[in-house]
């Protein structure tokens, strides 16, 4: 379920970030690499799991 | 035997359904679903024509640009991804060797995406929603035009779409990693590394590789499937903003639409949907025209390494394309706009043509081959993505991109050529190569209807995406009705190429349908009689 709960965190964040990024390059740029290595993350707790 | 008979019983007994395993059942409910939201795409898709030709009072402009809003999305979630995963929750266990993780998971996911896409097609049929026909901020949360009810049905299709898509990708996964009862205990982590390329990075840095243990067809897929996943999150995420803002209009909260930047929004939601067009499209397109490669010519892939690498390299190349989306935004960073619209999006060109060149050359070596109907969907479709790739680099050119942004050249000669003949073809040969392993060998009715079914979709997906192009390098803009017959000429042979294409269809579904026999069809969907995890039946003994 870790999987799933990455992901709603994901989108929460992802939802959030719209409002406060603004026009920051390197923020957005820090937002895509949170979204993929948090995903592959996510993914890679499928393998913990019982 | 009768017509009649045949269509009810199949052609030559059709197709026993009740002899069928768990896991073929699940794969054709898929790929069925998968094919019938194909023919209403290609029904949405003719209705457009005729307007782009002449205006006709039974679609109003209301209508039209509601047809618009669900058309890509019935044909890309409905369709592709049906077909897509269906093929795909039986190939992991298929080439593994070991039985998928969850049946129940793998059948609520073909629900999910199934009924999604219905309540989503039902927001543009009974409200006529249609402000997504462009996608920008605030288009979509704009509730003066539309109706929040309409968005409201919308955004639950999409979420339940998301859902069972996150499903699919847990599915994947889990059946990669996961130990079945009785089994040795599987190398989980290794797994993983080994299916999404990190095995391979590390590989290229070491002097001593680490052996691959996952195959290069489920390596294809792990690939798009991460794709297919991180475009889901941001698709949640749009979904999740639009819901905000229906119910502060539904609550009378006054939302300002400037609290979201328009170009951040602009850039995430392409982010997102690059993944589909750029990332799993194309990877999944490189893995499945492998998988085919290899299952027609019973042969190893020519330089397997090259192309597993290159599978990983699309994949990165995808999560940095998007900017060529906005060449045309005044405000988008010129430094976006030539290293990710012009530099990686031209990268494609090289991974794409590897994959073509890698297929070609494993079919080659394999000669004499029979032209099998997968043989020949194979070709057209990678003739499909030799037009529609070097299409699309032309138009990520920052010069080029003034001529060609937003007109019909894009949605004509890019992405129909890139869909309907590189994409769509290849999923036919797909489709017509499990055919005998997903039926226990039901016998195709015609073949005379499957040569036919080839060439009027060759010829009219080409044809068709060729006249729309013309029309867009002569000034015709996408998402416009031309009302006084600007470019007549081309949208009437598009109109022709775009009937070609539905008879196609016509002589696929019909073929289908003959061969099955409506009672085969019909018991696709009633519950498994046999309760094996293994994907096909034991073979009888004799």
């Amino acid at each position: 379920m870790q999987y799933f709960l990455i992901i709603f965190v994901l989108v929460l964040a992802g939802v959030g970030a719209l409002f406060v990024l603004g026009q920051s390059d390197l923020l957005l740029g820090l937002t895509f690499a949170i979204v993929i290595v948090g995903f592959i993350f996510g993914v890679s707790r499928i393998a913990k799991e019982k | 035997m009768s017509f009649v008979n045949t269509l009810v019983n199949g052609h030559e007994g059709g197709l026993k359904h009740s002899e069928m395993t768990p896991m073929q059942k699940i794969a054709l409910r898929f790929v069925v679903l998968g094919v019938l939201y194909y023919g209403l795409a290609a029904i949405e898709g003719m209705m457009m024509r005729v307007v782009e030709i002449t205006p006709v009072p039974a679609i109003d402009e209301t209508h039209f640009f509601s047809i618009m809003t669900v058309h890509p999305m019935v044909g890309v979630f409905g369709s592709t991804y049906m077909i897509v995963f269906g093929a795909f929750l039986f190939l992991v266990p298929y080439f593994m060797k070991k039985p998928i993780f969850s049946l129940k998971l793998a059948n609520a996911s073909w629900m999910l995406i199934g009924g999604g896409t219905f309540i989503m097609w039902l927001a543009g049929f009974l409200f006529s929603y249609a402000p997504l026909y462009t996608l920008y901020w605030p288009l979509p949360a704009d509730f003066a035009q539309f109706k929040v009810i309409g968005g409201l049905f919308y955004v639950v299709g999409v979420a339940l779409i998301m859902v069972g898509t996150f499903l699919y990708s847990y599915n994947v996964f889990k059946t990669i990693m996961y130990t079945p009862e009785g089994w040795e205990k599987q190398p989980s982590m290794e797994l993983f590394k080994d299916a999404i390329g990190f095995t391979g990075l590390i590989n290229f840095f070491k002097r001593k590789k680490t052996e691959h243990i996952v195959d290069l067809p489920v390596a294809a897929i792990s690939r798009g499937t991460i794709d297919v996943g991180l475009n889901a999150v941001v698709i949640t995420a749009a979904g999740v903003l639009l819901l905000i803002y229906m119910f502060g209009t539904l609550f009378g909260v006054s939302m300002d639409k400037t609290w979201v930047d328009a170009l951040l929004y602009k850039n995430i939601f392409w982010w997102g949907l690059d993944l589909i067009a750029d990332g799993l499209v194309l990877i999944f397109v490189a893995g499945t025209w492998y998988i085919l490669a290899m299952m027609i010519t019973g042969k190893d892939l020519f330089m397997k390494h090259i192309a597993r690498a290159a599978l990983f390299v699309e994949m990165v190349v995808s999560w940095t394309v998007w900017s060529h989306h906005l060449m045309s935004d005044q405000g988008q960073s010129n430094f976006l706009k030539v290293l990710s619209g012009e530099m990686v999006t031209a990268l494609e060109l090289v991974t794409q043509g590897l994959a073509v060149y890698i297929t070609l050359v494993t079919l080659f070596k394999a000669r004499p081959l029979k032209m099998t109907n997968e043989l020949k969907f194979l070709l057209g479709g990678l003739l499909g993505f030799m037009l529609a790739v070097p299409a699309g680099i032309i138009q990520a050119d920052l010069g080029m991109n003034r001529i060609l942004h937003n007109t019909q050249w894009i949605i004509g000669s890019h992405v129909h050529v890139a869909i309907l003949v590189g994409l769509t073809m290849t999923l036919y040969a797909a489709i017509y190569l499990l055919l005998p392993i997903l039926t226990n060998g039901a016998k195709l009715y015609s073949q005379k209807l499957a040569t036919a079914h080839f060439w009027l979709h060759l010829v009219g997906g080409i044809g068709m995406g060729s006249f729309m192009g013309m029309a867009g390098i002569d000034g015709m803009l996408r998402r416009s009705i031309y009302v006084d017959g600007e470019y007549n000429t081309y949208m009437i042979l598009a109109g022709i190429c775009g009937c070609l294409l539905l008879l196609a269809f016509a002589a696929f579904l019909f073929n289908v349908v003959m061969t099955f026999g409506v009672k085969g069809l019909i018991g696709i969907y009633s519950p498994a009689k046999s309760d094996t995890s293994d994907c096909v039946p034991a073979p009888q003994e004799a």
